[in-house]
């Protein structure tokens, strides 16, 4: 056998395939400086400092760009390399005003190449050309005459983020770069992700939080509190105050990207409103009390409801927010010690049809897939999500895996980004799924384009299938949906072809009356192409807030007990109840909406509302107002005096993502150490520590002396998942249940050899109209949702510089609707739906179909909740939050409804 | 970008194995129609093309004879290369600035001449030498230049 080695300053280094002479030298720890070349970016070529001796070439070459090859001699650091270098970095200075760069302390990778070589100042003429600082951002900072257009930020723009913001404008001497044409920052395509702020040697492009750097006493790995995606993050701090937070280099989910949200929204964390001390009502004011009196007063009154009114009077909503050691103990305390099933969480009003429809059809509730199928699949499917606003590093690692040639088919009404990257779009009207994705599934099965063998191995209901589909019309299908159908013939024809395919979907299928049937009928799909447990393939529901998938699994939920153990199940109410030394309820709880309803009809006396802000997230919101108005007793925990915490008749200080401990779980079962970067302010405590002091107040005994003692609890109570999860396993990139045991890895993908619960499951059944569709004198479908710079009811984001960045909720509607209707861009417009009104700006656009309006309800004051209704999917109790009847009117028209 | 424009666009298209191939010659067209390209205009055309605006942006920079500010009636642009700067262009080019009282770069203030320099245009046997709008006017001195830049309307 030939040894294949080659040589790098005198060190045998052996070859790797592809590998350039950079890479396998800093394989082997030889660093060799580079401008151009980033971390995780292609290399440029242009810089020329990373020039090499080749022995028997006379010229030195890039090391950036040279493959290794057998038998090379390198040598990285003679004579003459380093004049080379010492003069590339000489010229470069030049075209600097004196004392922009600063080597005698250096603060930058471009600032200590210069110590390095010690040239402090050029020796050739100044060729500064005149520059101006770029400061219309709220986050980030250009100042040209730092840079030195080494060109990493256009490369990280497009090859993490993929947005294309910058170029090189001009030529020669007259280079320089530019955003969008002519724009500023602020004006430019920018989403405020950081990844090219990460990336500039010199600090040209920055951001106002390595400006104010000061050196950081701590650093501190921990979990995103934001969306579901779960990006791992490093968060320093000094003196007890949040500095700058950066994407961690080496996560598993995030590797090192973040977005505006996670790397940038932080302020909310030391705003001057943070709760800091337990209010009590007195009357019409709420006044600080001792968290003593506090909890003395609660346990008293939960305690007497309970005694008055039986325990099914008393209800909890935990936080889809706040970790899974919170919402493990706050049911266990409602279902323990206080003998009520009435638990749930936000999934309610948002995943809930999904979970239920995975887990009828295949089950389990979850993701089968992970992110990195994202990077596997050869053509992925969205549903009803708008993953690059929602969920941006999941948006950006789709923009990725499609530029890399992944078919992209989007189903949504409205043109959202990835729309734009495409290669079928199917702009379909909302709430119609069902009829899309059985049209979708005739033309695979009628074209043959099933797989076989997979459905004749691991699936029931094929046949049943194939005659329900025959009675289906095409054309009549395609006319519900609104879309032609060529391009259903289009996407399902891709489908076929290049299937396996991922689905991620979102809240666009579940929040439907038909949500459950939503997310059954694709699921179909994922069956027909063999697609649910393979790699690259397989169901993935974006989850949307950081622990909602936690807050499932933890029991949050009226009829399943701490990892989907039926409460129904004497076993499990019995070994549950053993560990716990207490007894579970039988009687079957109630869900959000039904204990809304409940207060509101006062058959729910009290409440307790971790961190959800229900009177302003909750459709009709006129009505869940009245319902918190009647209740004897309201309990809130929240940073904020939100909407809901008006309300309150004890409000709670709560800690926040970045102040507790515990965990969170990802939208891919992933789950991940939260770690307290800073204290919380004030008297605000971590909620599971709250749980513990409320339940020893009614009597129980519970001895947990940190987050990592309920986790244990946790592992015990629900084996079959979480067995093998405890703290010290968790690590920095945590484990993906199931998990059943202290040896098992975690799971990468659930129903890989069969399904958890057998065999697959077709499902036959028709689309039914939500009664939203056809309402008289309500012309316009409207349909809620989020966009990039805010988070849910925007209690974070709005005390964040993203209010610049998006300062208030605004109607799109159709230039078409907008002509008619007199609107125009900026002006503001009533609002009508059967349930209520509210008044709007509205923003003319595109992205929109005609007939349909789009309104996000990040902003209290939009009330976007006033026009959602009382409709809900009837077998999850998921509120319709997609498909609303409205009509418009603008101020000056007054025009009747059509 | 007017409709006669459009349609001359749209007919460059076929002739291109790619689109964004008949990005140059399109520029050319929405500059013979307005006298110079601007930012507006650069997004109109990476609407067309379907490229991002900072791509048209980059291609309109990099060419010198693209304009993205107005310009004035006439083009006079002076070629600073090194033939010509050996035979004198550079003291050409500040006689011809102080007479029309502008920098290079510059238009006048009654919008009559934009005044700039040029790379080597090929006419080195000739120089120095000026472009003056598509004309090339050669073996010059400043008494020649002054002569036909007077006379321009
Ligand atoms: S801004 Fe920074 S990364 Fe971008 S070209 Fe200039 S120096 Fe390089
Ligand atoms: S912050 Fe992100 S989106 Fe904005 S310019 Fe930099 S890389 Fe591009
Ligand atoms: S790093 Fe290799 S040429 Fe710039
Ligand atoms: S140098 Fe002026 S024309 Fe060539």
């Amino acid at each position: 056998m030939i040894d294949r080695n080659a040589t790098i300053d005198g060190m045998q280094v052996s070859i790797h395939a592809d590998e350039t002479v950079l890479e396998a030298a800093t394989r082997v720890g030889v660093t060799i400086p580079t401008l151009c070349k980033g971390r995780d970016l292609s290399p440029e070529g242009g810089c020329r400092l990373c020039l090499v001796e080749v022995e028997g070439t006379s010229r030195p070459q890039a090391a950036c760009h040279t493959k290794l090859a057998d038998g090379m001699v390198i040598r990285t650091a003679t004579d003459r390399i380093e004049s080379l270098r010492r003069d590339i970095l000489d010229l470069t200075l030049s075209a600097h005003p004196d004392q922009t760069f600063d080597a005698s302390s250096p603060q930058t990778e471009f600032e200590e190449l210069l110590a390095q070589y010690d040239l402090h100042r050029s020796s050739y003429p100044d060729r500064a050309m005149p520059a101006t600082l770029d400061q219309t951002h709220p986050y980030l900072r250009y100042d040209p005459s730092r840079c030195i257009l080494c060109r990493r930020c256009i490369d990280a723009c497009e090859s993490i983020q993929g947005q294309f913001v910058f170029s090189i404008e001009s030529r020669g001497i007259q280079s320089s770069l530019c955003y969008g044409d002519d724009d500023s920052f602020l004006d430019s395509g920018c989403v405020a992700c950081g990844a090219c702020v990460d990336r500039c040697p010199t600090a040209a492009i920055t951001d106002i939080d390595r400006i104010a750097r000061v050196k950081s006493d701590r650093v501190t790995r921990t979990t995103c509190g934001y969306c579901g995606v779960g990006c791992q993050i490093d968060v320093r701090s000094r003196d007890g105050r949040i500095t700058e937070i950066g994407g961690a280099k080496d996560a598993v989910v995030n590797r090192g990207h973040l977005c505006a949200k996670g790397r940038y929204a932080h302020a909310y964390q030391s705003a001057d409103d943070r709760l800091t001390q337990p209010l009590l009502r007195n009357g019409e004011h709420l006044e600080p009390v001792s968290w003593d009196e506090a909890i003395d007063w609660v346990s008293t009154r939960i305690l007497s409801i309970g005694k008055r009114w039986g325990p099914d009077a008393l209800g909890v909503f935990t936080s889809s927010r706040s970790t899974n050691e919170a919402a493990y103990l706050l049911q266990k305390m409602f279902r323990g010690i206080i003998g009520t099933n009435n638990i749930d969480c936000c999934a309610r009003v948002c995943h809930s049809s999904t979970a239920l429809a995975l887990r009828t059809v295949t089950g389990t509730g979850a993701a089968s897939a992970s992110y990195e199928d994202i990077e596997l699949a050869k053509c992925i499917v969205i549903a009803g999500a708008n993953p690059t606003e929602a969920h941006p590093v999941v948006g950006s690692r789709i923009k990725q895996a499609v530029l890399d040639g992944a078919k992209l088919i989007v189903i949504d009404p409205r043109r959202i980004e990835l729309a734009e990257y495409a290669t079928c779009f199917l702009p379909l009207r909302p709430g119609t799924n069902v009829a899309l994705f059985n049209a979708m599934a005739k033309l695979l099965i009628e074209s043959g384009q099933v797989d076989v063998r997979y459905l004749e191995e691991r699936v029931d209901g094929w046949s049943e299938l194939e005659k329900f589909v025959e009675g289906l019309s095409l054309e009549q299908s395609a006319q519900t949906c609104g879309v032609a159908p060529d391009r259903i013939a289009d996407a399902a024809q891709i489908l076929g072809e290049v299937g396996p395919a991922l689905f991620v979907h979102g809240l666009g299928l579940s929040e439907l009356t038909q949500g459950t049937e939503s997310v059954m009928t694709l699921c179909n799909l994922g069956m027909l192409t063999g697609s649910i447990g393979k790699p690259g393939a397989g169901m993935l529901p974006l989850r949307g807030q950081n622990n909602v998938q936690g807050n499932a699994d933890m029991g949050a939920m009226p009829n399943l007990v701490t990892g989907y153990q039926s409460v129904q199940d004497s076993g499990v109410r019995e070994r549950v109840g053993s560990i716990w030394n207490a007894t579970i309820p039988t009687r079957p709880g109630k869900t959000i909406p039904e204990m809304i309803d409940a207060a509101a009809a006062g058959e729910i006396r009290g409440l307790w509302i971790q961190g959800e802000d229900v009177a302003q997230s909750d459709p009709n919101e006129t009505h869940v107002r009245s319902a918190l108005n009647n209740l004897e007793l309201l309990v809130v925990q929240e940073l904020f005096l939100s909407e809901t915490a008006q309300y309150a008749d004890l409000v709670l200080p709560a800690a926040g993502a970045l102040e507790q401990d515990g965990t969170f779980t990802n939208g891919e079962r992933r789950i991940q150490r939260v770690r307290a970067a800073v204290e919380p302010p004030g008297q605000a405590r971590p909620d599971w520590e709250v749980a513990r002091n409320v339940a020893c107040a009614l009597g129980a005994h519970w001895t947990y002396s940190c987050a990592d003692d309920v986790m244990t609890e946790i592992a015990a109570v629900a084996p079959a998942i979480f067995g093998g999860v405890a703290f010290d396993r968790l690590g920095d990139d945590g484990l993906q249940w199931p998990c059943p045991d202290r040896t098992h890895p975690g799971t990468r993908r659930v129903h890989e050899s069969e399904f958890i619960r057998g065999r697959g499951q077709l499902i036959c059944v028709e689309h039914i109209a939500s009664p939203e569709h056809s309402v008289d004198g309500f012309p316009y479908l409207l349909i809620t949702g989020r966009v990039l710079e805010h988070y849910n009811v925007g209690t974070m984001t709005r005390r964040t510089p993203n209010r610049t960045l998006r300062a208030e909720d605004t109607l799109e509607i159709h230039v078409r609707d907008a002509a008619r209707e007199g609107i125009v861009d900026g002006s503001r417009v009533d609002i009508e739906s059967q349930w209520g009104s509210t008044n709007v700006v509205a923003q003319v656009s595109q992205r929109v179909q005609p007939g349909h309006v789009f309104l996000s309800f990040h902003f209290p004051e939009t009330h976007t909740n006033r026009l959602t209704g009382p409709q809900r999917d009837a077998k999850s109790n998921c509120p319709e939050y997609k498909v609303t009847a409205v009509r418009l009117r603008t101020p000056e028209t007054q025009s009747p409804p059509a | 970008m007017q409709a006669q424009t459009l349609q001359k666009i749209e007919a460059l298209f076929e002739k291109y194995p790619q689109k964004r191939g008949a990005l140059l010659p399109a520029i050319y067209l929405v500059q013979a129609e307005k006298g110079h390209v601007d930012s507006d205009a650069a997004r109109e055309l990476a609407e067309l093309f379907e490229l991002q605006p900072v791509d048209v942006w980059e291609v309109l920079t990099f060419y010198n004879m693209f304009y993205t500010a107005p310009q004035g009636r006439h083009h006079v642009y002076v070629c600073t290369n090194l033939p010509c700067s050996l035979r004198g262009a550079r003291s050409l080019l500040k006689g011809i600035e102080s007479h029309l009282g502008v920098h290079c770069g510059q238009t006048t203030a009654d919008g009559r001449i934009t005044l700039g320099h040029e790379e080597c245009l090929g006419s080195c046997g000739t120089a120095p030498m000026m472009r003056v709008d598509g004309e090339y006017v050669e073996n010059l001195d400043l008494v020649e230049a002054k002569r036909v830049i007077d006379g321009l309307d």
